[in-house]
């Protein structure tokens, strides 16, 4: 009982929201930068064919950004439908 | 709507499209089978350019309308599918069409920034932005910031900076119109203007949002298609696999051993010395100015008269009379013209750039300095993309907050369609170009390199310098734009396929212009001190407004590219930075800080446009020139090396910064903002 205010500053489904956020918002600097910055070291690197810093700014750190918006639309999706139906309940519980 | 309605509206929309794309793909056969039978080259252009023009305008027709959400925001009933295709076309500007292949081309590993920044701004828009807009579920993002911060100063400082961003990047696609119709068909420039123009307004101004939302669709998909088929082909041509990244791998190590080979072949050393001796004549003349211009004039003139009086050549009469016409004016203009000549001359003769090698500079510049504004220039670019207003408001036109999610999604599919696909395309002519043009005789040149000279020198040109009769590579000065539109005749493929990469770059021009033009005209009719007016007014009337405007800000922008200005590329870099130190931040912060009031934000939007405008006036020479006449050939001072392009990377933690500490320094904000932000953060009702 005493978790209850709290809970009720910043709801739960926006704490699972900030944190997934964060989660996918980490992956994206890391695929940005990292590579890019140790460019120079990494040359060497092959993948399919390519160095790996030129696949991965062309080709692997793009897809990945698809990969992270996709993922977040259908994360949150369930999250919306989890967030609804908790609203539901309570507006049922504050009419009896 | 209910989830059954939206299902059979977009099965119809489905068809639609299916249709659509269905006769695009006949038209394009029939006029194939029209130059087997012997159509000229110009009427097929002809034929491009007004079906294109008559089909989006055509669609425009069928959407017109005066009910204003019908006219702001498409009714809100777009699935995110065709959002997405219409967002990609969207973004996707003559810039990315035609321009992104040729900067990969030209600067290899470097100009990878662009698809990087291009690409990961998307993630902040689906994580940060789009959501909250489509839920708050306004008409502009202007709006919005009026909203939240409760005042009518963010509201038009907003509104300041949606005009700042959007009307250069207007200018530019309108610009770009002319060019490409004077290319495809050869009219005047101003004529291509009006054509598109005309193209533009019957969609935006009868439609607004949904005639251009629907359009865009349209010009999505002829625009993929006009990218994708010659690079295909060319793929198919040099190594028989399809798919154009496959093929742009296996002929990657053919590049890069051509490249090495290049780089010492003797005959290359020998043009490449002449360009180094010639960047060294400009540098002793610069060295020894202010006597130089007087001796180097004299000279010139002295060689003119001999030659009249030796009754020389005509050619070489009117060659030297043309020199002597556009000799410098001052001591210091020829500072300037030499000191570009020099660098012109120096970068020609450098070795080929290694395509896949990062951070090699042209210049004395270090790695490290290369490296770093490559990471600047891509946050830029992220953080400008997030910010752009005709992107964001893009999300607003979905039916609920789930779609804008996926629609953000479907957008970057699109894009990567076409951005996946222009890394391969460089490659892809560069292999071409070290295989096939280098090393040729000049009497057995492809006839594509005479014809695109002969449109503009500067796509084009090749001098034999060294005069053995051999193509070298050092000899050839490609600009960046030549790679898409000459990629069909590199590959052999027929004219109708050029004539088809150029709808696709109208295409692609005239859907940026449509969402730009839209931004600015509901930017400017629903949130300025027209509000005031037209909140007086009823719903029809307040569209007239804005339809009235539209003609203004078209009419405006379309004078302003007749008047060509003097570096448009870096105007529309330009246009990145300001949204990226105005937008992103007030946006972000009005989202995720509840605390955020309207003076910190009004504050921190001014702190982060002024900053970022301060160190470009600084460091962009024509710039400073204008604003503080300060002479092209004083030496700039970066801060810590960044090109002013990236500019936006310090106007952005500004922002942050002084939005923060002003509205802690000042009264938090009232209850009812904490519930709008409140209600922006939890999910909607289906």
């Amino acid at each position: 009982m005493n978790a209850m205010p709290d809970r009720d500053k910043t709801p739960r489904y926006w704490r699972n929201n900030l944190c997934l956020i964060c989660i996918l918002l980490a992956i994206w600097a890391i695929v940005t930068f990292v590579p890019a910055y140790y460019a120079e070291s990494l040359n060497a690197l092959k993948i399919f064919g390519w160095p790996f810093p030129f696949w991965v700014a062309a080709f692997g750190a793009p897809t990945v950004f698809l990969l992270i918006v996709g993922a977040y639309a259908w994360r949150m999706e369930q999250q919306d439908q989890r967030r609804r139906l908790e609203r539901e309940s309570e507006s049922r519980r504050d009419k009896l | 709507m209910t989830n059954s309605k939206q299902r059979s509206f977009g099965a119809q929309l489905f068809r639609g499209y299916a249709a659509y794309t269905v006769g695009f793909i006949a038209l394009v056969l029939l006029l194939a089978l029209l130059e087997i039978a012997g159509l000229e080259r110009q009427w097929i252009g002809y034929a491009f350019l007004l079906s294109t023009v008559a089909l989006y305008a055509g669609i425009g027709i069928m959407c017109r309308t005066s009910d204003p959400v019908e006219y702001y925001v498409a009714g809100r009933r777009v699935p995110a599918v065709f959002n997405g295709m219409a967002t990609a076309a969207d973004w996707m500007s003559v810039a990315s069409f035609i321009g992104l292949a040729g900067t990969l081309y030209l600067s290899g590993y470097n100009g990878l920034a662009y698809i990087l920044g291009w690409t990961g701004g998307y993630v902040l828009v689906a994580l940060f932005l789009a959501p909250y807009l489509r839920k708050f579920g306004g008409y502009t993002i202007p709006e919005f910031l009026g909203a939240r911060f409760h005042g009518n100063s963010p509201r038009l400082v907003g509104v300041m900076c949606a005009v700042l961003c959007s009307f250069t990047y207007l200018v530019a696609q309108i610009y770009g119109v002319g060019i490409i119709t004077t290319r495809m068909t050869g009219i005047s420039f101003e004529l291509g203007i009006f054509i598109g123009l005309g193209g533009v307004l019957v969609c935006s101004f009868l439609g607004g949002m949904r005639a251009v939302t629907w359009t865009q669709v349209g010009q999505y998909i002829i625009l993929v298609i006009a990218y994708l088929v010659p690079v295909v082909w060319l793929a198919v041509k040099q190594t028989g696999d399809p798919i154009p990244q496959l093929a742009a791998s296996s002929v990657l190590t053919q590049v890069i051993e051509h490249e090495r080979v290049l780089s010492r072949d003797e005959a290359e050393l020998e043009v490449r010395n002449i360009w180094q001796s010639r960047a060294d004549l400009m540098q002793s003349r610069i060295s020894k100015l202010p006597e130089s211009w007087e001796t180097e004039k004299q000279q010139l003139s002295v060689k003119l008269l001999r030659a009249r009086a030796i009754d020389a050549p005509m050619v070489e009469i009117r060659s030297l009379e043309r020199a002597f016409a556009a000799y410098p004016k001052s001591v210091e203009a020829a500072r300037t013209v030499w000191s570009k000549a020099r660098d012109d001359f120096a970068a020609r003769a450098a070795p080929p750039m290694p395509h896949a090698e990062p951070f090699v500079s042209k210049s004395e510049e270090s790695p490290q300095n290369v490296r770093n504004n490559f990471l600047a220039t891509v946050l830029c670019l992220m953080l400008g993309t997030a910010g752009l207003p005709h992107i964001l408001m893009r999300s607003l036109t979905t039916p609920s907050v789930g779609h804008a999610r996926q629609s953000v999604f479907w957008s970057l599919l699109f894009i990567l369609l076409l951005y996946l696909t222009a890394p391969a395309l460089a490659i892809l002519v560069k292999f071409e170009i070290y295989n096939n043009l280098v090393g040729m005789p000049f009497v057995d040149l492809p006839s594509w390199v005479s014809a695109w000279s002969a449109v503009d020198r500067s796509l084009i040109s090749i001098l034999d310098l060294n005069q053995d009769g051999i193509v070298q590579l050092s000899e050839v000065q490609i600009g960046g734009d030549i790679i898409v539109l000459a990629a069909p005749e590199i590959g052999g493929l027929p004219y109708v396929v050029s004539g088809l990469v150029a709808a696709g770059a109208l295409a692609a021009a005239l859907s940026t212009a449509d969402g730009l033009l839209l931004t600015l005209s509901n930017a400017l009719s629903h949130d300025t001190l027209l509000r005031g007016v037209s909140s007086r007014m009823g719903g029809g009337r307040q569209v007239i407004l804005s339809k009235v405007l539209l003609l203004v800000v078209a009419f405006t922008a379309a004078w302003a590219a007749t008047r060509t200005p003097a570096d448009i590329l870096f105007l529309v870099g330009a246009a990145f930075s300001f949204a990226a130190s105005t937008f992103f931040p007030v946006l972000v912060m009005g989202i995720f800080w509840k605390r955020a009031n309207q003076w910190g934000a009004t504050s921190g939007m001014l702190a982060g446009l002024f900053t970022t405008i301060f160190y470009m006036v600084q460091t962009q020479p024509w710039l400073r020139e204008l604003v503080l006449s300060v002479p092209l050939s004083t030496p700039i001072e970066l801060w810590w090396g960044i090109q002013p392009i990236a500019a936006g990377v310090f106007g952005a933690p500004v922002a942050f910064v002084v939005m923060i500490v002003v509205s802690l320094l000042t009264p938090r904000p009232d209850a009812l903002t904490y519930q709008l932000v409140e209600y922006l953060r939890e999910p909607d009702e289906v």
